[in-house]
């Protein structure tokens, strides 16, 4: 292709505050946008390129790139050249050299100059320290949260050892207590009558309910501890098991929607979950015929099962209390055993559910019945097991 | 800056008139190294005056701080530098003597007389290494 | 801080300079990786591996055989690197009681051996916090006053910056009196003359990193 078909530099190009050059393949300049001839203050449209340049400090580099360029097709390279006019020099250019191999020519194009670059560099200086700040303190804080985590856990596990040791300690004065009123009340025969025999009825009950008190202690301590390999679980399945667990009179209706999932679960604690939460319906729910609904909706990452009874409903100001540790609504409502009411049910539910990821709540309205909730987590392949791991990836600039 | 000792006000003059120094050292430079001025051109002397501007940067504190060590290390990587970019050993030396010039001028004499002490220390180690050469 | 006896910095250094030298970021983060894995502590990539490579790039730059763009390409991929290094190498410790501030006297330059001690420091348990350069003397002073530090380290990488270093420690001298904490410093000019620390009214200063370290072990104790 001949010099002269070579497209002119855009008008844009005379504006730009460096140098722009197209030379030929045989390194002549064949258009400028003008920014050279101002400073060398002569024309240079014709010159051979490497006339314009200082050979002494420079030919050689020259005639390299050049031959590289146009050797290598597309390459770009970047080359610092000083430039003369005769005798006078100018200070070193750096110029991106590309190769044009539609047009057999070669564009050169000036680096902004020095000073802007300085300023550049300068904030590329500041924003690199920052960047380097952050990322140290983002190391130390991951470190400090692993470190916490790690602590955590390790009193999580100091408590639970706490709550077995101590209960296993109170059963066996408990065992004594309870064996010594019914000693007295066997030795004291028909002489105990009136206000002592209510008090010792009163003992008894209170004893019983203390020994249900520390099992749902060791109960709520083991729900937390124990991790077990997933399985797939049919949810259907397991509340039939339940229903067989409880065994209810002919009184109570269970219904369980017949499209509960199945799912990849820790059979034992979703088991637990639906034991303990069917089992306070059927017991709070004042009613001859207690009725009681399980079903469950898939919300992509989770499901969301729910257990609604026709019960008494639960006030608002005490559905948080609920959850808690030894809070029953009814401490008193003992005649027809001790297994209820020593509020350890909910207390389960919700470190089971949590420890799973999910979470617990009840939506309730006095006398308009209760509706249990309990979000259970799909496990992802890579997910299982502890949620709480802590994973880092470096930075990469 | 010690202003009771004659090394912190020769250093304290020279940071006050760091800008003239260095423009009558650079104009000096270029009226006895005419080909100065044809080899590098107009930019070529902008950079000399930043290079002047520079040197006495690293004179005031090895003259505020008594260490001749301070400016010869200075002065020797200036060299090594200015001679990888095609600057001659002898344009830094003359520098050197045109700022001394331009000092003895512009300061007190006993002023100028430290600060020429520590110009003398730089070009005596330039000495050294035009001899190696 | 102990380096593995088979463990040898020199090997590495090489690899890595000829990496930064040639822009190579993947390549130069990956030679670190190998280094650790050779058995050698943060300490010894920093002190054999980093701080040569970058005085060999200064030199390089000053011989003209590397462009200023090289030149600075290089210098950020060794922080970047350094970043990598310092997170693969960092452990939690509970011992917070020692502080330390740093800023460096210069105006626009960011000191790489400063950032090394701070990065050291923290891997013993100390708690650093790097304010780099053209800090304002005043906000210095307030952020001394305010964190209380133990030490304040201060770095000038030219003797023209040791004017500004010497005013950031009389600021914290005439602000906090008795109750100053020590003032460390460090530098090119303080290699050259370590008599200089004193004379400008700093407490101590160090040939490197590790020898900073080492010394601060020794003059601030952990429990306060």
């Amino acid at each position: 292709m001949s010099e002269t078909a070579v497209p002119h530099l855009a008008p844009c190009l005379a504006g730009f505050p460096a140098a722009v050059l197209h030379l030929s393949a045989g390194g002549r300049v064949i258009d400028s946008n003008g920014q050279l001839e101002r400073e060398l203050r002569k024309a240079v449209i014709g010159e051979r390129f490497a006339e314009i340049i200082d050979t002494e400090s420079c030919g050689e580099k020259w005639n390299r790139v050049l031959a590289a360029a146009s050797s290598t097709g597309a390459a770009a390279s970047t080359c610092e050249l000083v430039l003369a006019d005769g005798d006078v020099i100018l200070e070193p250019k750096s110029f991106s050299v590309l190769w044009d191999a539609d047009l057999s020519i070669v564009w050169l194009i000036e680096h902004p100059s020095d000073h802007r670059m300085e300023t550049v560099r300068q904030q590329v200086t500041e924003v690199n320290s920052e960047l380097a700040n952050a990322q140290r303190d983002l190391v130390r804080e991951r470190a400090r949260l692993a470190q916490a985590l790690a602590d955590t856990e390790r009193s999580n596990r100091a408590l639970d050892e706490f709550a077995h040791a101590i209960s296993h300690d109170l059963k066996a004065p408990l065992r004594s207590v309870a064996n010594y009123a019914r000693w007295i009340e066997e030795d004291l025969g028909a002489q105990l009558t009136g206000e002592p025999r209510a008090h010792m009825e009163l003992l008894r009950t209170q004893v019983e309910r203390m020994r249900a008190m520390i099992s749902g202690v060791l109960e709520y301590a083991r729900s937390g501890r124990v991790r077990l390999p997933a399985e797939v679980v049919n949810t259907n399945a397991i509340v039939e098991e339940v229903i067989a667990l409880l065994d209810p009179p002919e009184s109570v209706t269970i219904e369980a929607a017949p499209n509960l999932p199945t799912l990849v679960a820790e059979a034992a604690p979703l088991r637990q979950v639906l034991l303990n939460l069917i089992g306070n319906a059927i017991k709070h729910s004042q009613r001859p015929d207690p009725h009681v609904w399980v079903s469950a909706q898939d919300t992509g990452t989770a499901y969301d099962f729910s257990v609604r009874d026709d019960g008494p409903g639960i006030p608002a100001r005490v559905q948080d209390k609920i959850w808690m540790l030894f809070h029953t609504l009814r401490p008193r409502a003992t005649q027809d055993g001790g297994e209820d009411g020593t509020g350890v049910g909910l207390a389960i539910v919700r470190q089971l559910v949590e420890r799973q990821g999910g979470k617990a709540w009840v939506e309730s309205q006095e006398g308009k019945g209760s509706t249990f909730h309990f979000l259970w987590p799909k496990q992802t392949g890579s997910q299982k097991g502890d949620g709480a791991a802590v994973t880092g990836k470096a930075l990469d600039v | 800056m010690d202003s009771v000792t004659v090394e912190g006000r020769a250093a304290a003059e020279l940071l006050a008139r760091k800008t003239s120094l260095a423009q009558t050292a650079t104009d000096a430079l270029y009226a006895d190294m005419p080909e100065l001025t044809t080899r590098y051109g107009a930019v070529g002397r902008e950079r000399c005056l930043e290079d002047i501007r520079y040197t006495i940067d690293h004179l005031i504190p090895a003259i505020d701080l008594t260490q001749p060590s301070m400016f010869t290390a200075y002065v020797g990587w200036l060299d090594d530098l200015l001679r990888a970019r095609n600057v001659s050993t002898r344009e830094v030396i003359r520098s050197l003597e045109l700022i001394e010039q331009a000092v003895r001028n512009e300061l007190a004499p006993d002023e100028a007389n430290v600060v020429a002490s520590f110009l003398r220390a730089g070009l005596d180690s330039l000495g050294a290494v035009r001899r190696e050469g | 801080m102990t380096v593995a006896a088979e463990a040898n910095p020199a090997e590495h250094y090489a690899a890595y300079l000829g990496a930064i030298r040639s822009g190579d970021r993947r390549r130069a983060f990956q030679i670190i990786d190998e280094a650790r894995d050779a058995g050698l502590d943060l300490a010894a990539i920093y002190l054999g591996v980093f701080q040569p490579a970058l005085r060999e790039i200064g030199s390089l730059w000053q011989n003209n055989e590397l462009t200023v763009a090289e030149e600075h390409l290089a210098t950020a991929i060794t922080q970047a690197a350094m970043a990598r290094a310092y997170e693969r190498a960092f452990t939690w410790r509970t011992d917070g009681s020692r502080k330390l501030i740093a800023a460096c006297a210069d105006v626009e330059r960011h000191e790489v051996g400063l950032r090394m001690l701070c990065d050291l420091l923290d891997l013993e348990g100390w708690h650093t916090t790097y304010l780099g350069a053209a800090v304002p003397i005043d906000s210095l002073v307030a952020m001394v006053r305010r964190l209380r530090p133990d030490v304040v380290a201060l770095s000038a990488a030219l003797s023209p910056h040791l004017p500004r270093l010497r005013a950031m420690i009389a600021a914290i001298r005439d602000a906090l009196g008795d109750t100053r904490p020590l003032i460390m410093v460090g530098g090119r000019p303080f290699l050259d003359d370590p008599s200089l620390a004193e004379r400008l009214g700093a407490d101590l200063t160090a040939q490197n990193a590790t020898d900073a370290v080492r010394l601060l072990g020794e003059r601030v104790s952990r429990a306060r």
